[in-house]
């Protein structure tokens, strides 16, 4: 057997304890009663106890996937819709929708939730407290990401199905809905999950956009690490290291779930 | 015999307004294999998508038992078809796929597992229910395509090229397969193809098509025996053909001898003559009507193709021994074998109008007042003009003709090639040079002016 080479080894395992070592940390110490990182304390699920248990943390988490469901099903349906719109109209029109579904990807979110926040409210006077500036302000940011996820399947897509349901009797309709849709399915679910994950971890735009009582996990977290409220910031380590676990989770289900399809 | 199909009048263009397809009639029977047969851009796809309902045509009737379903959509059509490369539907199974028509015409479960079941017999897939469409070769892919189609027992059966995505040896197999299938069933079928020896295997009757008109219709047999025009002798297997005129009752010269035919055309028609070469006669030197020289033999399995220059023209034959490069052989046309083709007279002929100062627009180009007859022509006046492609050449200087385009067909005839050559606009020019050009080379059309002939139009 050919002997391992050693530098490379060292350096990923440098590089994923860089990745993941201030995670694994984080949820160590969620398990304990300890105030600060590094003091040794007991075992205790008191963090646990009062992220469920705190009307505001609760409160706050519901509102984060409230919002991001809701935001990720309306990027969804409208990412959809715009790339098989840009992918069948004529080669200029795709082309400029392209270009400027490219701008606010690249954009800074500071950029689009300012803007979106003038146009909205300063400009057409939306209340913010009616949720729509910030449902629409997220909406900008996460249906780009959507379009993008759609546009490759599309392309790769055989298009003669559409005419073969046609074919086999099915209206225009129906074959967009049996057929091209349901061809589509896989790289439209990722587009949701983009659009969902985007949701949850985007800070500017809902800073900018949201009703003044409303918090997502976000904006929440950035404030309450800022003062001196210790029950509430180590109940934060739990939260952390919940997401944490899902998301390893997600992937791993993933994972497993390609391995099945392309064995 | 039954017409279950007939199209009349059909003209269909697209945006930029050029024809794809201008007045076409034709009929199907029932019961038919046809097979719609041309150089790609012809228009037989375009065709085959009207008759599917995939576009609509622009004006004539597409008459299904004589009612007319020219502007139904597809499902409302009682015609099915097999896709270019299948397009069967990747997240279905085999059996969901060839269900698919059936459920949504809500048909009782249990008949349409029966009907799945019959159709997987059919194509010689039984058992391949549950496997999933990436798992099977693109010969089985075809299969089920077809079986997708049939189970619904279509009026129509049309194949848009089927089998142009299979290597040769499958391709062979298929045909044979489509071709029982068709007999079993009993169904009408319509099939594209560009491929003439697919078409001559599969067909009851071709439909051969060129620049959207139908150029012949016929049996196999018919049609390579007797092709209409060159276009048709040319697309459809190897042929010698020579320009030339009719002489005299029963005699033709071309390839600068007079040959003993079957024509019934009057002295005087120009003609195109063509042989096949498993009909043109290899004798040894001096016993044949022409003495050629031997220029190239390929071993074809069942013959050597022997090609042999007289003169300034070249001849192909079917042989049954090699031959030397560079011996001299006898060469001799059967009278019964020679098939006479009267001149196309209906080539470059433009219409347009005298200006002012003598010179003469026309739909796509203008010509200078050189020649007398605009001099003295008043403005206004409308003109035809023509010239004969033996006066025409072809030259790469886009300056150097009277207008440009793109080499769009090309024919080899005897001593020199014939090129159409398409213009901006779609239109056409023909035109004899001795050079070979290719396909698609952009070149502009020499006309010396002497040789335009100009008449006034009523």
């Amino acid at each position: 057997m050919r002997k391992k080479k050693l530098f490379p080894t060292v350096w990923l395992v440098l590089i994923y304890a860089f990745l993941y070592l201030p995670i694994v940390l984080l949820a160590f110490y969620s398990f304990t009663d300890a105030s600060m990182i590094g003091q040794v304390r007991g075992f205790s699920l008191k963090n646990y106890r009062t992220l469920f248990t705190t009307p505001d943390l609760q409160s706050m988490i519901i509102g984060t996937l409230v919002l991001a469901l809701v935001v990720g099903v309306l990027s969804t349906v409208l990412g959809t819709f715009g790339a098989i719109g840009a992918f069948y109209s004529k080669k200029k029109g795709r082309t400029i929708i392209e270009a400027m579904n490219q701008v606010p990807v690249v954009n800074a979110d500071v950029v689009t939730g300012f803007s979106v926040c003038i146009l909205l409210v300063v400009v057409f006077g939306v209340d913010k407290d009616t949720y729509i500036p910030l449902v629409a302000g997220q909406m900008a940011l996460c249906t780009p990401f959507v379009y993008l996820q759609v546009m490759p399947a599309l392309t790769q897509m055989d298009h003669r199905i559409y005419e073969a349901a046609l074919d086999l009797y099915c209206t225009p309709a129906q074959a967009v809905f049996k057929v091209l849709l349901r061809q589509l399915a896989p790289a439209i679910g990722s587009g949701f999950f983009t659009a969902v994950t985007l949701s949850m971890d985007d800070y500017f735009v809902t800073t900018y956009t949201k009703p003044a009582v409303f918090d997502t996990i976000s904006t929440y977290t950035v404030n309450a690490t800022k003062g001196a409220q210790t029950e509430v910031k180590t109940a934060l380590w739990a939260l952390s290291a919940i997401i944490f676990f899902i998301a390893v989770a997600v992937v791993v289900a993933a994972n497993v779930r390609g391995k099945e399809e392309n064995p | 015999m039954e017409k279950i199909l007939e199209l009349n009048h059909i003209t269909k263009s697209y945006e930029d307004g050029i024809n794809v397809i201008e007045g076409l009639n034709l009929s199907v029977n029932k019961g038919e294999l046809v097979t719609l047969l041309g150089p790609s851009g012809c228009g037989k796809t375009t065709l085959l998508r009207m008759i599917g309902g995939f576009d609509l045509p622009n004006s004539g009737e597409i008459l299904l038992h004589g009612e007319d379903i020219g502007q139904l959509p597809p499902d409302k059509r009682p015609i099915n078809t097999v896709f270019q490369k299948y397009a069967l539907f990747p997240f279905l199974n085999i059996y969901d796929n060839i269900a698919f028509g059936l459920r949504q015409k809500k048909m009782d479960k249990d008949l349409i597992r029966q009907k799945v079941k019959h159709a997987l017999t059919v194509v010689d897939l039984e058992g391949f229910e549950k496997r999933s469409v990436d798992s099977l070769s693109g010969g089985q892919q075809q299969r089920v395509a077809v079986a997708r189609a049939i189970v619904n027992e279509p009026e129509i059966l049309l194949l848009d090229e089927p089998l142009s995505a299979l290597d040769h040896k499958m391709r062979l197999e298929m045909q044979a397969e489509i071709r029982s299938m068709h007999d079993n069933l009993g169904m009408t079928f319509i099939y594209v193809t560009h491929d003439q020896e697919e078409a001559m295997n599969l067909s009851d009757r071709i439909v051969v098509m060129a620049n959207g008109v139908i150029q012949q219709e016929g049996v196999p047999e018919e049609i390579y025996d007797h092709p209409a025009n060159i276009f048709v002798a040319d697309f459809i297997g190897v042929s010698n053909i020579f320009t030339g005129v009719v002489t005299e009752k029963r005699r033709a010269r071309f390839a600068g001898r007079t040959f003993k035919t079957n024509t019934e055309l009057d002295a005087g028609t120009r003609i195109e003559a063509m042989i096949r070469p498993e009909n043109v006669e290899i004798r040894p030197a001096g016993e044949g009507a022409i003495d050629a020289v031997v220029t190239g033999d390929i071993y074809k399995g069942t013959h050597h193709e022997i090609t042999a220059e007289f003169g300034k023209y070249e001849v192909t034959a079917n042989g049954k021994k090699k031959l030397e490069i560079g011996s001299t052989i006898g060469i001799d046309f059967p009278g019964e074998a020679i098939h006479l083709m009267p001149h196309d007279m209906d080539m470059n002929v433009f219409e347009g109008v005298v200006n002012d100062d003598g010179s003469a627009d026309f739909t796509y180009f203008s010509l200078a007042p050189d020649a007398e007859f605009l001099k003295n022509a008043a403005a206004g006046t409308k003109i035809a003009v023509s010239f004969e492609p033996s006066d025409a050449d072809l030259s790469d200087d886009p300056e150097a003709g009277f207008v440009t385009g793109n080499i769009d067909t090309i024919m080899y005839i005897g001593d020199h090639y014939t090129y159409i050559v398409r213009g901006d606009n779609e239109e056409e020019y023909y035109a004899d040079d001795d050079w070979l050009w290719n396909m698609g080379d952009r070149v502009s059309v020499v006309v010396p002016q002497d040789k335009f002939r100009y008449r006034e139009l009523p």
